[in-house]
């Protein structure tokens, strides 16, 4: 047993209706076993009424729960972010309930307190997913670590531990957008990895939607790095001396001209997105408001803990 | 006790004040004074040694509630007749430091001077060095007022004193187990065991004054029940910090925190918005009551809790060392969570008219009780809810 105050946030996303008991059940069972404080923060990001209610009974029967209502749907990450907003612990896990088996806490634990600051989940396969959204993957941690040079380890979860001071550093940033893991490759410190086989609690695919995925990416590397535009720039530059060596060479030939308009406006559209997307990125953050908005905050209401059935009302804050 | 309307007249020849907490006393002391005979039941053995003794020591002066100006304004008005009155049961001695959360608050910086400045409280800006203590990045700003804490020893050393001066009969390890109404519910009977003596005393009126467990006695007298909402609580006894050099600090307005003197055990209370209910129940008609007591007992400290959630607000909070936690049932009315009033239940029972149900919020509230229960006495109000909001 320690002395110290282990918080574990869970965001619960709109599939992980069944998940929640078991994941909940499992973790309570761990905590138990090896810290003397800690505290279950469970996240509801526009989760359906049913995942709401089953949360919420759980209040009943296990004490140091709390359950956070965000007002409606952000996102994984900003359901993450709240959590870490809201968790006291000296110690601080993020997990998914769908994916991360509780089993791996004190692995994790036992790594933040010895020579790590952050420790970070990386999933050993991703079998389970269809072949675009590895290419994708790849692709993207391609660019994100070889062209970009940004650490953000290959194959890293959600599932990690941080120590209260990693916490602060994190929760000191503000902004729209709030991803863990680029923040956690952002503000330094001892890192360590460790490796896991991300379990299915619902059995339905865990994959994000192309879309989703897709915007995640995009944005990813926005929030990160200006490397984009240094590219388009560079285009812009390749395009002009492209332009004045053309003209010189064909003057008479009006349809390499043509050519080279036609051209000339797919790099420029190109350019102009590129911008575009930072200029949206500046507008957003100009905007300079709440990320989330909390709807509502219960803790356990646990009445007497050898009669579980004798159990009425919620404390509600 | 007819026709006329004279106050003498509906004044109880005998009474019986149930329940021996700061509320009851007063009342006791109030029939006493327009010439009843009063006798004080009470089953703890000392008065004022539950929900009296066991929770804040805060005498509150309106700034508490920025959301419900009814019952600041009342809160203020009964801060200078405490103060006056219990001049040596009251400890002035520290600063008290109201600070606004940012985020999750549901006032502002701005909107709590405006508020103080309508109620009339004195408010100022901590000085530099105290706000630096605080993190800027979740507590807008830091306003000293002026608060005090009661000292319920030594309350209960002069409101003991007062009842005996005034002839009101205490009797101490009594147990009020139920009424009967007897003289075609001109009277009642109460039922009271002590030690292991059974005892029965006729009343004309009878007040109960039990807080958390009104319901239980009228339940077992037969009598309806009042929808109330009762909480398991934690108050953490701590060392305080020795960089806030004794001072108060209360976390406005949301899932805060509240650190202030305990004048009877010489530390500091530490409670929790969040953390400080255990559990919580509501008594509904009908259903078997739960035993309030019984939840206090086998309860997991959630001192630790409030210690490191209070230190991401005052860091200094870190070191302060916990040293026990309070357990007591509070009871309130469940329409205090939504608006932040805290009003007064003065009721009586349609089952045994000579019986007045009393329940109130704060220690101080306890001037609009009497209040109350003049009306009651004067007038003859009917029974109903009488609910006065403070």
């Amino acid at each position: 047993m320690n002395e110290s105050l282990i918080s574990v946030i869970a965001p619960l996303e709109p599939g992980s209706l069944t998940a929640v008991e078991a994941f909940v059940d499992e973790t309570v069972a761990v905590l138990r076993g090896i810290a003397s404080h800690y505290e279950i923060i469970l996240v509801d990001d526009g989760a359906p009424d049913e995942t709401v209610s089953r949360a919420r009974a759980l209040l009943e029967r296990y004490d140091f729960l709390r359950f956070v209502r965000l007002s409606r749907h952000f996102s994984e990450e900003t359901a993450i972010a709240a959590g870490l907003d809201l968790a006291i612990g000296d110690y601080v896990i993020v997990m998914l309930p769908n994916m991360d088996p509780p089993a791996l806490i004190p692995q994790f634990l036992e790594r933040a307190r010895g020579d790590a600051d952050i420790v970070y989940g990386i999933r050993l396969h991703r079998k389970s997913e269809p072949f675009w959204y590895r290419l994708g993957a790849k692709l993207f941690y391609w660019y994100f670590n070889r062209v970009v040079e940004a650490g953000i380890p290959e194959n890293s979860t959600q599932f990690r531990c941080m120590s209260r001071q990693v916490v602060n550093a994190i929760t000191e940033i503000h902004g729209p957008e709030q991803y863990l893991r680029l923040l956690t490759s952002y503000i330094g410190f001892r890192k360590q990895g460790l490796a896991y086989a991300p379990i299915n609690r619902t059995g339905a695919a865990i994959v994000r939607p192309k879309r989703e995925a897709m915007h995640l990416a995009r944005t990813l590397i926005m929030q990160h790095t200006t490397h984009p535009l240094r590219l388009v720039m560079r285009g812009g530059f390749l395009l002009a001396a492209l332009n004045l060596v053309l003209v010189w060479m064909a003057s008479p030939a009006a349809s390499r001209v043509e050519l080279r308009n036609a051209f000339a406006f797919v790099v420029i559209g190109g350019m102009l997105a590129t911008i575009g997307e930072y200029v949206g990125a500046l507008t957003r953050r100009l905007r300079d408001r709440p990320t989330y908005y909390v709807r509502e905050e219960h803790t356990s209401s646990v009445l007497l803990r050898e009669d579980r059935t004798n159990v009425v009302g919620m404390t509600s804050l | 006790m007819t026709d006329s309307r004279d106050s003498r007249d509906l004044t109880p020849a005998t009474a019986v004040v149930i329940g021996g907490g700061f509320y009851g006393a007063r009342l006791a002391l109030k029939l006493r004074a327009y010439g009843s005979r009063v006798t004080l039941v009470e089953r703890e053995p000392l008065l004022l040694g539950r929900a009296s003794l066991r929770n804040q020591a805060r005498v509150h002066n309106g700034y508490h509630y920025p959301r419900s100006i009814l019952t600041s304004l009342r809160s203020r008005m009964n801060y200078s007749r405490f103060l006056a009155e219990y001049a040596e049961c009251v400890d002035r001695s520290f600063p008290h430091y109201y600070a606004v959360g940012r985020g999750m608050s549901k006032v502002t910086a701005n909107q709590f001077v405006a508020f103080c400045g309508r109620i009339g409280a004195p408010v100022r800006l901590a000085p530099d060095a105290v706000a630096a203590r605080f993190s800027s990045a979740r507590i807008e700003s830091v306003f000293e007022v002026e608060e005090c804490a009661f000292d319920a020893g030594r309350l209960r050393e002069r409101v003991s004193r007062d009842l005996v001066d005034a002839g009101v009969t205490v009797m101490l390890r009594a147990e009020a187990l139920r009424l009967t109404t007897c003289d075609h519910g001109r009277r009642a009977m109460v039922s009271v065991r002590r030690d292991d003596e059974l005892l029965e005393l006729p009343a004309d009126l009878v007040l109960n004054c039990t807080y958390s467990r009104v319901n239980h006695l009228l339940a077992e007298s037969g009598a309806a029940t009042i929808p109330l909402k009762h909480e398991c609580t934690e108050m953490a006894l701590i060392e305080p910090p020795a960089d806030m050099e004794g001072a108060a600090v209360t976390v406005m307005d949301g899932p805060f925190f509240s650190m202030m003197p305990y004048p009877p055990r010489g530390l500091f209370t530490l409670s929790h918005v969040r953390y400080t209910p255990h559990c919580s129940w509501i008594d509904q008609g009908g259903q078997r009551l739960v035993d309030g007591d019984a939840t206090l007992v086998r309860r997991t400290s959630r001192a630790m809790h409030m210690i490191r959630d209070a230190e991401r607000y005052l860091p200094c909070l870190r070191s302060a060392g916990q040293v026990d936690s309070l357990f007591e049932v509070k009871t309130v009315m469940p329409r205090s969570e939504k608006d932040d009033s805290r009003p007064i239940l003065l009721r009586r029972s349609e089952e045994i008219p000579s019986l007045l149900n009393v329940l109130g919020a704060k220690i101080d509230s306890v001037y609009d009780v009497e209040e109350a229960l003049e009306h009651q006495l004067v007038q003859g109000t009917p029974g109903g809810v009488m609910a006065v909001a403070v």
